[in-house]
């Protein structure tokens, strides 16, 4: 997507922004499913994050990355935004499964859709935690900043959903 | 534990990072882009005329202050004139001999009518309405109060070449019947007069104070001040164009229109001598130019490119437009299974809107029949027009073809072939009427003539005529 295709968008051409759409669906509608287990909240994200990104697109400055990554995280605080809204539930670690230990051959066996499945089963928590801190790369200062939970708390949330990936990952492998 | 750790941590990552490639699970459905673009175009909407209720909110408050403001000095200037008036009435004055003759007073009645010079009419006001007046009151306050009575019952005053001062009917020019003129020459010999000598010199009835205050109504004709106030004005565009324009694609654009405009602002006017006024002021308006274009393309089954499940040729064009050339490129997609032979012809609808916003500073010379602000007028002038935004927008293709999945236009455009600044010579008729204290409304219809290009190349130049109606209401300064 080029600059002059974003100048478009900004100025509401319909073409632009179908474009827009088009190039990046995909991987934002994959993104959504990784928040929601849901199907419908999903596509409500994908709707209401492609609103903002129109609506916004006027804010982006080019000087601090490409498009792609400003999209990205309006898509990942439009999802946080609407889990906010149905009150994120983290659950208390209760205990520590190492559980096994997988090499980069047998994971890449594993295709997409049955990622994102496993993530959308992990409780609301975990999931939310899991796919800042793995996925998108926030930290746990800032996922605590985000979230508006302690940074112990998003480690431990992490933790646990690793931990519960792990025992679904054995499933699979059994 | 820690590689284990890091390499669940780098598998997801990686594997979620990387460019997905489409497939069921993973497109959201048709109907996800339909609501996405029914929501921005409500904001498109909202944001449109976001605008026009701040102007007309902030235009309406200023105008608001303002009549109060004024209204408030105008009851102050009343009372003031009120209590002048009740110290006319309690105190004898000498003036009643020495400055205005018992002449002028007697002959009122014995008027006839005749031409009258502007210098024995100027002369007689100074000296019925005597500056240096004990009463105190000013030439200007007694002229207003004198010219507003006479005015409310449509008389004029004139000195007669023989110093006789005759009232006229304004209507039919016909002298006023003495029994008719206790309220002006009552008025007119206020100046520096003993009322009460006056009054039984001058009315067969007494005259009572409450009946003169009556009387003075304060009137937007006869002040030589600023007027301003909100203005509407449909504009109906004509396109003139002459030449043609150098684009082999020339052919395919079958109908360009301009589609009318409202534009609103803020007029302001100033009376430059008895018939004359000076009218200025700032325009706001947006004009739509739409163009219309049948196109044919040959469908190339050779030259069509495989995106994952459907197949799409690509096209790109110089459109012209009136207001300069358009780079479009189309990307016409069918599915792998539908039917298509190799050229088929397809033909798109295809129109495009040309949307400018732009703010004029008229600056016209009005001419009045009768007297400056008030009845038919002609109007003269230029209408000076700044585009500060112009955009292609409102993009629609329409095809005719089953085999089409789907068809996409993006539109390049270069802005600055549109001339930014436009002047057109403006020429109009209007009537202008006093509806409310100090407030009145002008109706009048415009034509302009464009005196320069909105857009020209050496063999095309492309004019916009404008036609109209503006209404204003106008408010006096002080």
């Amino acid at each position: 997507m080029d600059n002059q295709k974003i100048r478009l968008c900004i100025e509401g051409n319909r073409i632009a922004q179908k474009e827009l759409y088009e190039a990046y669906k995909v991987n934002l509608y994959v993104l959504c499913q990784r928040y929601f287990s849901d199907l419908e909240d999903a596509k409500d994200a994908l709707q209401e994050g492609f609103v903002k990104v129109f609506r916004d697109l006027h804010q982006y400055d080019e000087a601090k990355g490409h498009v792609s990554n400003w999209i990205k995280k309006v898509f990942v605080n439009t999802c946080l935004e609407k889990l906010r809204k149905k009150k994120i539930d983290f659950q208390k670690i209760e205990e520590y499964d190492q559980g096994i230990v997988y090499d980069a051959g047998i994971l890449s066996e594993l295709n997409l859709k049955d990622l994102t499945k496993m993530i959308q089963k992990l409780p609301t928590g975990y999931r939310t935690v899991f796919n800042l801190y793995v996925i998108e790369g926030y930290n746990h200062l800032e996922i605590a900043d985000k979230l508006g939970i302690s940074e112990s708390t998003s480690k431990t949330q992490l933790m646990k959903a690793k931990n519960m990936l792990r025992i679904k990952l054995e499933d699979v492998f059994k | 534990m820690e590689d284990n750790n890091n390499n669940l941590e780098k598998f997801f990552r990686d594997k979620f990072n990387q460019r997905v490639e489409p497939q069921d699970w993973n497109i959201p459905d048709n109907e996800v882009w339909d609501r996405i673009a029914s929501e921005i175009s409500k904001d498109d909407k909202k944001r449109r005329v976001g605008i026009l209720p701040i102007l007309i909110v902030g235009a309406s408050i200023l105008f608001g202050l303002w009549m109060g403001i004024d209204n408030y000095q105008k009851g102050r200037d009343i009372a003031r004139l009120e209590k002048e008036l009740k110290e006319c009435s309690n105190q004898s004055n000498p003036i009643i001999d020495t400055q205005v003759p018992a002449k002028i007073l007697d002959t009122t009645y014995a008027a006839k009518k005749s031409t009258v010079s502007k210098q024995l009419t100027n002369q007689v006001q100074k000296t019925t309405f005597g500056r240096d007046s004990k009463i105190g009151i000013h030439s200007n306050k007694m002229y207003r109060l004198e010219t507003a009575d006479i005015a409310s019952i449509n008389t004029v005053t004139r000195l007669e070449e023989n110093g006789d001062f005759v009232v006229f009917d304004k209507k039919d020019n016909t002298e006023i019947k003495e029994n008719k003129l206790n309220t002006i020459t009552t008025l007119s010999s206020l100046t520096g007069l003993n009322f009460t000598t006056l009054k039984s010199l001058q009315t067969p009835e007494p005259i009572d104070f409450p009946i003169l205050t009556e009387s003075i109504k304060p009137i937007m004709k006869t002040t030589d001040g600023i007027v301003f106030g909100p203005v509407v004005q449909y504009i109906h565009w004509q396109d003139k164009i002459k030449g043609s324009f150098n684009n082999p694609l020339s052919e395919l654009l079958i109908k360009e229109e301009t589609s009318p405009s409202i534009a609103l602002g803020i007029a302001v006017t100033k009376k430059l001598g008895n018939r004359f006024v000076f009218n200025t002021g700032m325009l706001y308006f947006q004009r739509n130019q739409t163009s219309q274009y049948a196109i044919n393309l040959p469908y190339s089954i050779d030259e069509e490119i495989n995106v994952g499940t459907e197949f799409e040729n690509r096209f790109s064009h110089s459109l012209p437009t009136g207001l300069g050339n358009i780079n479009t490129n189309l990307v016409l997609s069918r599915s792998i299974n539908s039917p298509v032979t190799n050229n088929e012809n397809v033909s798109l609808d295809f129109s495009l809107q040309n949307h400018t916003k732009a703010l004029a500073l008229p600056f016209m010379l009005s001419y009045y029949l009768k007297r400056s602000d008030d009845g038919f007028f002609v109007r003269g002038g230029i209408f000076n027009e700044f585009i500060f935004q112009n955009e292609i927008r409102e993009i629609n293709t329409e095809s005719h073809h089953t085999f089409v999945k789907d068809k996409s236009i993006a539109v390049d455009y270069n802005k600055s072939q549109v001339n930014k600044f436009n002047v057109t010579t403006v020429v109009g008729i209007g009537y202008e009427k006093e509806i409310f204290k100090g407030i009145g409304i002008s109706l009048s219809a415009n034509y302009g003539f464009a005196l320069t290009n909105t857009f020209a190349t050496p063999n095309y130049q492309h004019k916009i005529d404008q036609s109209g109606l503006q209404l204003m209401v106008m408010k006096r300064m002080k």
